[in-house]
């Protein structure tokens, strides 16, 4: 248990993580992106940019120098990573020591393996588009079919999730059938029902209407039911209740707001 | 352009005004008159003056009229008390300035009898108005001017105890100092004492109320000065403007001691407190521990790259009224915010503790807080925590503490 002195940082432009979509105000703020996405800041992360935020915004002129002569003379390492978090000494030794563990794990992984880690990170912070151009690039590197059907399941499964977050069904029936045809599981039987449930429309091919027998059919009907129900007790979905609840000109002018903050989400998730 | 180092001694009845490096101050009653038929003002004698030739009208008792909130109503028209401080103020500063070719004041100190908040505040937005910047506006205690004054003086004088007596129409006051010398600076203790035995200053105009005096004096020396080894005596104050009234009790205090009379002395350690300003920080070797001083250091401890250090939010010899400190800290894994507080005697060391309860629960290290202290009074520490959230990650809310603590 401590209190951590901050030092004085009068940022006037903060610096903005596109794929986060926040700005950033302190030395700290920045140690702590860093730290917690290592997946995100690995690649490209430390350039002329950051640099520029580093000497002047937070004044500190020698950590940007040394990043630069770095970047010169070396290239990209993730010893830059390290630095910045030494220097600002907003995370203790021992948790810069963790902090390099885990990027050296991260490092050692497979290409394919370490490609679908970060994949599967956008997917977390529900960057659906990013996530899926590089799920698709592991499938595209995969020429001489070396990866194991499984893995590639995993990979197609996967992109489906993220066309069903970006409300693309069609593409994501596309994807299931495609996991389908890398590893034959019911899983991807039951998903391709349940979005046809989302999106009645939608049309199964025929290889597997065979396998959505009644009783399956039954049992993922409830699967649904119990997830509209329990979505409807979640804190979004009660406002939007509240919200429509408030005489009409209220309701007009939240219901406004509600939309343009969906839309800017989904433009960021595309 | 002539730079003054300015030194005011402002009291209800009298005020002193001094010049650094001139030998003879001002004096004059704090009374402040307005003619009846012109906006035009009078201070001091000149407000007799012309109250006496039916002139104008006069309002005494300035600070106790600010003070109050008072108001006096001159031709028709309702002045608050702090105007007319302002005013009387105004023809002070234009006094001394009159007496200098393109004068600048570049410091100032006002001395006042006691350290009332509102007084002070009054008193530096007035300078604000007249025109001199905050920065170069101090106020301090009777005490504190004392303690400039005398240590101003050769080594010699305040090598051992200083007492001083200051006899006014106001009251009768005994001072003392004394100079501790420790390990890194020299600590400067003093402290006054208000005499019951005061009297006003019209019974010395007759032989039988100056001999009653001389007595009254004679007994509060035996009191204070017996037992113990004074380096210097002062005497200052209208009464002692002269001291012949007084041989009996001239004779006691003289007595293997050194006994110095200055008039205006609040006035002049008004002033060397000002040019200590003007110094460079360091360079005034005295903490001084009085009235009108914070007489605690208040530390926290706070990681600064991964070692513990103490940060001081207020320390002692600092002037209470314009000690204020803030800093901003992150909490790793820390819900309340511990003080600790260490007066002149380390073994008296003690910590108070600052909950932070309803300050919203967040991950280690994601909660910024900032630290605001002022001070109250000498002994009453506001400090005021306000969450500052961590950027946009964990947006800042309304959640607040303010807590007095007693030092």
């Amino acid at each position: 248990m401590s209190l951590l002195l901050c030092r004085q940082e009068p940022v006037e432009t903060p610096y903005y993580v596109e794929a986060l979509g926040i700005h950033l105000y302190s030395s700290q703020e920045l140690c702590y992106v860093i730290y917690h996405h290592p997946l995100l800041v690995m690649e490209d992360f430390v350039d002329d940019r950051l640099i520029g935020f580093l000497r002047s915004e937070l004044r500190m002129p020698f950590l940007a120098e040394r990043i630069e002569k770095w970047l010169e003379s070396r290239g990209a390492s993730d010893e830059l990573l390290f630095l910045i978090l030494q220097d600002c000494a907003y995370y203790s030794p021992n948790e810069q020591a963790l902090f390099r563990q885990k990027v050296t794990a991260y490092r050692k992984l497979p290409e394919e393996e370490y490609e679908k880690a970060r994949a599967d990170y956008f997917y977390r912070i529900r960057l659906y588009g990013k996530a899926i151009s590089v799920y698709e690039r592991i499938l595209e590197a995969d020429r001489e079919k070396k990866l194991s059907g499984s893995f590639r399941a995993k990979i197609w499964n996967n992109i489906a999730s993220c066309y069903t977050k970006l409300f693309c069904y069609q593409k994501a029936m596309h994807a299931y059938d495609c996991a389908w045809d890398a590893e034959e599981s019911e899983e991807f039987i039951k998903r391709m029902y349940l979005l046809t449930v989302m999106e009645p429309m939608l049309e199964v091919k025929e290889k597997y209407l065979s396998m959505m027998t009644e009783d399956k059919r039954e049992e993922w009907d409830q699967l649904a039911e119990a997830a509209a129900a329990e979505s409807e007790q979640e804190e979004p979905v009660r406002r939007m209740e509240k919200l429509f609840q408030k005489d009409p000109i209220k309701r007009m002018a939240g219901a406004g707001d509600v939309l343009n903050r969906w839309k800017v989400e989904y433009r960021r998730m595309i | 352009m002539e730079k003054l180092i300015v030194g005011i001694d402002l009291c209800d009845t009298y005020t002193q005004a001094a010049v650094l490096g001139r030998e003879e101050a001002w004096m004059l009653p704090t009374v402040i008159c307005r003619k009846r038929d012109a906006e035009e003002w009078s201070v001091g004698e000149d407000a007799y003056k012309y109250t006496l030739m039916g002139e104008g009208v006069i309002v005494d008792k300035l600070l106790s009229l600010a003070l109050k909130e008072g108001t006096a109503t001159i031709s028709s028209v309702k002045y608050t008390g702090v105007q007319l401080l302002k005013k009387f103020l105004e023809q002070v500063l234009g006094m001394i300035l009159s007496e200098y070719e393109e004068p600048q004041i570049v410091q100032l100190v006002i001395g006042l009898k006691t350290m009332e908040m509102k007084l002070m505040d009054e008193l530096m937005s007035c300078m604000t108005e007249l025109g001199i910047p905050q920065e170069q506006v101090h106020i301090a205690s009777h005490t504190e001017c004392f303690v400039y004054y005398v240590l101003n003086q050769r080594r010699d004088i305040w090598g051992g105890q200083v007492g001083m007596f200051s006899l006014s129409d106001e009251d009768l006051r005994y001072y003392e100092l004394k100079v501790v010398r420790g390990p890194r600076q020299m600590t400067a203790w003093a402290e006054h004492e208000e005499l019951e035995e005061g009297f006003n200053l019209s019974v010395l105009d007759t032989g039988s109320g100056a001999k009653m005096a001389d007595r009254i004096l004679c007994a509060c020396g035996e009191r204070f000065l017996q037992k113990k080894v004074f380096s210097s005596i002062f005497l200052t104050g209208k009464g002692f403007a002269r001291t012949d009234w007084a041989p009996e009790f001239m004779k006691q205090i003289c007595n293997r001691r050194r006994v110095f009379a200055e008039p205006a002395l609040f006035a002049k350690g008004a002033a060397y407190k000002a040019e200590s300003y003007l110094k460079k920080k360091g360079s005034y070797p005295f903490c001084c521990i009085c009235e009108g001083k914070i007489r605690s250091t208040v530390t926290m401890e706070v990681l600064k790259r991964d070692s513990r250090v103490q940060i001081a939010l207020a320390s002692a010899g600092e002037s209470w009224y314009e000690a204020r400190s803030v800093l901003e800290v992150i909490l790793d894994g820390q819900k309340e915010i511990p003080l600790t507080i260490t007066p002149q005697d380390p073994k008296q060391r003690r910590t108070v503790t600052i909950p932070l309860d309803g300050f919203p629960d967040r991950p280690d290290k994601t909660t910024r807080v900032r630290i605001a202290a002022g001070f109250l009074d000498e002994k009453t520490m506001v400090v005021k925590i306000v969450d500052r959230g961590f950027g946009e990650l964990f947006p800042r809310t309304d959640a607040s503490i303010r807590q007095e603590v007693m030092i």
